[in-house]
């Protein structure tokens, strides 16, 4: 079932632009030069009930702003959006009811009051049952534990228990689409991956639909199947990771470890020499070669270990830019 | 309908957490309320009568100044401004929520705070200053001066989301505010009874909604008022409070739909 559905999206803004100095400032009161900045440029697709998919771009690519469209906070330049069966920008309380945005850089909980006060107040906005949101309520701070912070003034905690208590006040009434912008932001490697594990239980455990944007590849391998890449306001690719994987990687990777010092002109001959410092070398070969290469390697050198691997996701996406960009 | 009356009480509880601001915040208007005070003590050394009023009369009304800027002009609605230029209005976008309602009534914490608090200081300010003043009985008189105060705190809040509402179109929301401040101080009544002013800038100021905040309740307190007056100025508010609720409406909607949640 489609959840979500997109129509040759436009979000266009208007913005102005000044030269820097005291003149140029006062002139500006009085002429201002508007330009037009494509934000999103007309897009389209469509998600599945329970889908999990991340929105992968620059900074500036117009990931946000369809977040923020998809979630009824921009009213769209033109183009049609569908989540739920209603019009977002229309913010219908049965529509709200059902949605979340959770934001890296913004936060709803109460500053200076405990988290439980924002939840409680969250327990009223969204008209929840009792049972309902003490059951939720154990769950969530359970798994993402917090169980014993949940009363302690919110400007007290840390950046990950805080995004934590975000995360708990976004989800307590069991959204049925969930959207996270930079999800990740700012988190240390141990706090990003509880979050991503418990993003992928979430989606998982109650079969909702999430769409996620973050800086941070490794977020995006992990959680989503399926990404949609924009650029520039457009989509460049919209489908399968692995899939992209295999069509832009024409390349593989071959990483030795040698016994011995090697002098560098007689590897060059194998392939593009992406790194060498001994005893590790780092060879960027063609796909169709890498078995070739591969056994060369073994039967004229003295070596120690031996990888193949396909490029990694970042250097895909880069790749994909790159030639978007041409 | 319990969702709101919680914003008041989360909003409660978030004023106690700074006791210090709020204490000071506290002394702040009391001084400024002793300046007029000790200023128009002083003028009345030599007379008994100056614009009509009388001493007990003046200073009645200096005093209760503080207990309708309680009621009246307690808001958090410069909150709102912040809240669009910092994009966290998104928040309240997002969910099933009213936000003028949550305005009313996170407003009113404010005024529950304040008004108590006022309340205090005029029974500490008449023990220690002792002065004469006019103890109203009439209780027609208070009804009506306990309705104006209502309906002068909707007109208020009416306009200063409005001011807030700036916050969509351009970041200096604080220039307009704080000129705002002083015009409301000085032309709603704050220092000294609109009255006494010649009688052709009076007529002026009775059409502008600022006369109806501070001035116009207090008015009808100290009584020696024509039926005519208050049925004219009651009727004036009720103009503004009716014209001004489409026009914020109508900027909240256009102000959306340039809003692009972004912020620091």
């Amino acid at each position: 079932m489609t959840a979500i559905s997109v129509s040759h999206l436009k979000k266009h803004f208007n913005i102005y632009r000044k030269t820097a100095g005291i003149l140029a400032t006062i002139k500006s009161i009085f002429v201002r030069k508007n330009e037009v900045v494509k934000a999103v440029d007309d897009i389209s697709f469509e998600i599945n009930q329970g889908e999990l998919v991340g929105f992968i771009g620059p900074n500036g690519a117009g990931k946000t702003t369809t977040l923020k469209c998809l979630s009824g906070l921009l009213y769209p330049t033109k183009g049609k959006i569908s989540v739920l069966g209603y019009t977002p920008y229309d913010r219908k309380y049965n529509f709200l009811k059902k949605i979340s945005l959770v934001m890296g850089q913004k936060n709803q909980l109460w500053w200076d009051l405990p988290a439980n006060e924002t939840f409680r107040l969250n327990k009223e906005i969204y008209e929840m049952k009792n049972c309902d949101y003490q059951n939720n309520l154990d769950e969530l701070s359970t798994l993402l534990e917090v169980k014993d912070l949940i009363d302690i003034p919110v400007r007290r905690l840390s950046l990950g228990q805080r995004m934590k208590m975000e995360l708990i006040a976004a989800l307590l009434h069991r959204p049925n689409v969930l959207f996270l912008d930079e999800p990740t932001i700012g988190l240390d490697v141990v706090m990003q991956k509880k979050m991503r594990d418990f993003i992928a239980y979430y989606n998982k455990q109650y079969k909702s639909t999430i769409i996620l944007t973050s800086h941070y590849m490794v977020d995006v391998k992990q959680l989503c199947k399926r990404v949609i890449i924009i650029d520039k306001g457009k989509i460049l690719y919209d489908g399968d990771l692995e899939q992209l994987v295999k069509k832009y990687a024409d390349k593989k990777i071959i990483s030795v470890v040698f016994e011995k010092n090697i002098d560098e002109k007689k590897l060059s001959s194998l392939g593009q020499i992406k790194s060498y410092k001994f005893p590790k070398l780092v060879l960027n070969v063609e796909r169709s070669k890498s078995k070739y290469i591969a056994g060369q390697l073994l039967e004229k050198f003295p070596i120690e270990d031996f990888t193949i691997e396909d490029p990694e996701v970042d250097d895909v996406i880069r790749q994909v830019f790159k030639e978007a960009n041409k | 309908m319990k969702k709101y009356l919680l914003v008041t009480s989360l909003s409660l509880q978030e004023y106690f957490v700074y006791r210090l601001n709020f204490i000071l915040w506290r002394v702040r208007v009391v001084v400024s309320i002793l300046i007029s005070y000790f200023l128009w003590s002083t003028v009345y050394q030599n007379t008994k009568v100056i614009f009509g009023y009388g001493q007990s009369q003046m200073l009645t009304y200096i005093l209760l100044t503080i207990f309708i800027n309680g009621i009246v002009l307690s808001t958090q609605t410069s909150r709102v401004a912040e809240e669009i230029n910092r994009g966290s209005l998104s928040n309240f976008l997002v969910r099933p929520i009213d936000y003028f309602s949550y305005n009313l009534s996170r407003d009113m914490a404010d005024k529950i705070v304040n008004t108590f608090f006022s309340v205090f200081e005029f029974i500490i300010l008449l023990l220690i200053l002792n002065p004469p003043v006019v103890l109203q009985t009439n209780m027609y008189l208070l009804l009506l001066f306990a309705l104006t105060a209502i309906l002068a705190s909707i007109l208020y809040f009416e306009i200063s989301m409005l001011l807030s509402f700036i916050g969509f179109w351009s970041h200096e929301t604080w220039a307009p505010r704080f000129l705002f401040f002083i015009i409301v101080a000085f032309l709603a009544g704050n220092y000294f009874p609109l009255d006494i002013v010649p009688s052709p800038i009076f007529k002026i100021l009775e059409m502008l909604p600022f006369t109806y905040l501070v001035f116009f309740p207090l008015k009808i307190y100290l009584g020696k008022v024509s039926t005519f007056f208050i049925i004219k100025g009651i009727i004036t508010t009720g103009i503004w409070i009716v014209l001004l609720y489409p026009i914020m409406k109508w900027v909240w909607i256009r102000g959306l739909k340039t809003y692009t949640a972004v912020g620091q």
